[in-house]
């Protein structure tokens, strides 16, 4: 069953009750956590918790984190890239401590999302770093809950994107790409994704689609979809903040 | 009015050059007797190959001397597992020769701010031997001046390193921060993949940073260091920056060291640590205002003899030099977007700054001097790949006048503002979208672009001179 929401660097509060009432009522939002320019949900406690609850009034419930580091850096080293998921699950961690009902999946299975635009070239060594520490990281009674999961525009440019996670253990791909502008939450597009099969062999799913971006559609936000794969690997709020 | 029409991007300059008025495709006279030189592209013969170290790809052979030599480091568009290659350009308005100088570079190149030097880091680990080798290129003629290797003792061989590097400056002294992260347990565990319902095999492991400061002489070539700042468990990214006298370095304490329990508002704080340059203790050490100094937040010495940092994107920081104040400047025309902002700044020969917001579509130029007001905004239609790298976006004249940037996602190609008038001067409207735009020394305009040809040369008036391909994508150009 479709599901969709809003990804935005900017605050849910600042932007959800235009957003719903223009393109509907999401089941999920798509945040940023540390390390990411701006826009990030750690920033404070009081921050946090006023993020989470607009999340639940918007009547979403689900926040999906993502990261967007400087993205120079994703051409680095794999000290560069486990020093930057050292950081996410880092404001991760602080963002779940300060927001009381803010919880982990049920299946102790949350997909993080690395943002890779599309004129970045990730190195592998790079992915690596990155991605070893988020699917190894020890959540405290929680096992191994992360897996690393990526942003990006499948198979473009020179192929440094979807080739860079080939055999590794990326468990999930959200494509920014094609972007089709005139459908909303209320009149979803047919789920169809870029994909990495069309340049990697047995490449990970893209489970996840951001099918209208705010520059491209002039939208307040951008919107996303998917089949039901996400707000299961989301946190989730058992209660209004 | 666009000026030039590029075609679709994906032409050699020989074949086919278009300019006002010109026909669509000139012949190499036609296009030699223009005055504008053909693209002649010398790709060093010095290639990348296996795990080759920085100590075996050093010197590339001297051949400077061209109008404008400039560096790209990126990564090989060969081999995904080759991050940090470097190579240097030179462009004399007829011929771009390339050649490879490194690949596997601990860090981003940082260049002096007397432009003369840039510093290139690399690191070995051979068992307990870990060792940090320095070279200093000279930035006219593209060659190594100085190499020196220091050891790094009390470095496990399955540690992580990373390496930010910050000039004095005065350029004598570089300091590189050392970032040495420990596993201090490891462990196989299997996951299931919640698609597949397969399991696959995943290293588990605790790690724990802490830092260590080095001080490199560049005129006399010594070290001083490694200097234990004793900090662990921290996380391992900094923010680093120095003034001619003293380091400023930004860290904080690993959040997820302190068991709290859920409901808990408490969390650690960044603190910026001032020291002496060669010192390991630091003179001063203070709480920070801002985020963690773990997401590039561009820091920079002031000629006030102030340091900034800018944070969120939005507010610069200004620090004291002498005392713990701390000043904070905030600039409407930044503001946080749908998609996160990550601008730029970075100082002038005049003292003031230039502010570059690709994502919001806006420049700024600044003056300490006149407590940071503002004396020039520019605003334009945010680029294509405003988020993506490489970071330099924008660039502005020497004499300030016209502000250079990447088109609008319809027009693509590049685009000249007038700064005082705000308004659009000059266009060259192209099918290939450009990543990135640097100004260069003769006064020409490089642009980038994630497809090839990834390089194109234009001139102040953004008339086409040549493009070219290079064998890396560009992460950063100096």
């Amino acid at each position: 069953m479709a599901e969709s929401g809003y990804d935005t660097a900017s605050y849910i509060y600042d932007v959800r009750v235009a957003a719903d009432a223009t393109y509907g009522s999401p089941d999920y939002w798509l945040r940023y956590f540390t390390p990411s320019p701006n826009g990030t949900v750690d920033l404070g406690s009081a921050h946090a918790n006023h993020e989470c609850r607009d999340d639940w009034d918007s009547g979403a419930k689900h926040l999906s984190p993502i990261t967007s580091p400087t993205q120079s850096r994703l051409g680095g080293t794999s000290a560069q890239g486990l020093a930057d998921a050292q950081a996410f699950v880092n404001a991760l961690q602080n963002v779940y401590v300060w927001v009381t009902p803010l919880l982990l999946p049920t299946n102790d299975t949350l997909r993080c999302w690395l943002d890779q635009e599309s004129s970045t070239s990730m190195s592998a060594n790079y992915w690596a770093g990155w991605s070893n520490y988020i699917n190894g990281y020890t959540w405290p009674s929680h096992g191994q809950p992360l897996y690393a999961c990526l942003y990006c525009n499948p198979c473009h440019g020179a192929g440094h994107n979807c080739t860079t996670i080939a055999g590794t253990n990326c468990f999930a791909i959200w494509s920014s790409t094609p972007e089709i502008c005139g459908y909303s939450m209320n009149n979803l597009p047919a789920f169809n994704p870029n994909k990495c099969s069309a340049c990697i062999a047995n490449p990970p799913a893209s489970l996840l689609w951001q099918f209208a971006e705010k520059g491209v559609c002039s939208l307040s936000v951008n919107i996303d979809m998917n089949e039901g794969t996400l707000t299961p690997y989301s946190f989730y709020l058992n209660a209004r903040p | 009015m666009p000026k030039n029409d590029a075609g679709d991007g994906r032409r050699m300059a020989l074949e086919e050059f278009r300019g006002p008025g010109a026909p669509a495709v000139l012949s190499r006279r036609a296009f030699l007797g223009r005055g504008v030189g053909a693209a002649v592209l010398l790709l060093g013969t010095e290639m990348v190959s296996g795990r080759r170290h920085l100590l075996d790809l050093l010197p590339t052979p001297a051949d400077g001397g061209g109008s404008a030599t400039f560096f790209l480091y990126g990564l090989p568009t060969s081999d995904a597992k080759l991050p940090g290659a470097i190579r240097s350009a030179v462009a004399d308005g007829a011929t771009l020769r390339l050649a490879s100088i490194a690949s596997e570079l601990a860090a981003l190149p940082i260049k002096s701010p007397d432009g003369g030097w840039l510093a290139l880091t690399s690191i070995s680990q051979d068992g307990a031997d870990a060792a940090l080798t320095v070279s200093l290129l000279d930035t006219t003629t593209g060659t190594t001046s100085l190499r020196r290797t220091c050891k790094l003792p009390n470095v496990p061989a399955d540690a992580s390193l990373l390496v930010t590097p910050a000039w004095a400056v005065d350029s004598t002294v570089l300091c590189l921060v050392l970032s040495i992260t420990v596993p201090t347990w490891t462990g196989l565990i299997t996951k299931v993949d919640p698609l597949t319902g397969a399991g696959v095999d995943v290293q588990t492991a605790n790690w724990r940073s802490h830092h260590e400061l080095l001080y490199f002489d560049g005129k006399k070539g010594d070290f001083i260091g490694p200097l234990d700042l004793d900090d662990a468990p921290s996380l391992a990214s900094v923010n680093a920056v120095a003034t001619d006298k003293e380091l400023f370095l930004w860290t904080i304490d690993e959040p997820a060291s302190f068991i709290r329990e859920k409901g808990s508002d408490a969390a650690p704080s960044t603190r910026l640590s001032v020291f002496s340059l060669g010192s390991g203790k630091p003179g001063r050490v203070m709480s920070a205002p801002g985020p963690w100094p773990v997401n590039g937040e561009p820091v920079l010495p002031l000629g006030t003899g102030q340091v900034g940092r800018l944070v969120y994107g939005t507010d610069l920081h200004v620090y004291s030099s002498t005392d713990d104040s701390i000043q904070g400047v905030n600039f409407p025309q930044l503001t946080v977007a749908a998609r996160p902002s990550a601008p730029t700044i970075e100082s002038r020969k005049d003292g003031t700054l230039f502010i570059s917001a690709p994502v919001l579509g806006q420049a700024l130029i600044v003056d300490p001097a006149k407590e940071f007001s503002i004396i020039t905004s520019v605003s334009y239609p945010p680029p294509l790949y405003a988020g993506g790298a490489p970071d330099s976006k924008a660039a502005l004249s020497a004499s300030g006048d016209t502000l250079y940037v990447l088109g609008d996602p319809q027009t693509g190609g590049l685009a000249a503002y007038d700064t005082a008038s705000g308004k659009i001067r000059d266009a060259f409207a192209s099918a290939q979208q450009f990543s990135g735009v640097q100004l260069l020394q003769d006064g020409n305009i490089l642009a980038v672009a994630p497809d090839a040809p990834r390089l194109g040369v234009f001139g102040p008036d953004l008339n086409s001179i040549f493009s070219a391909d290079t064998d890396i994508d560009v992460v950063a150009i100096f």
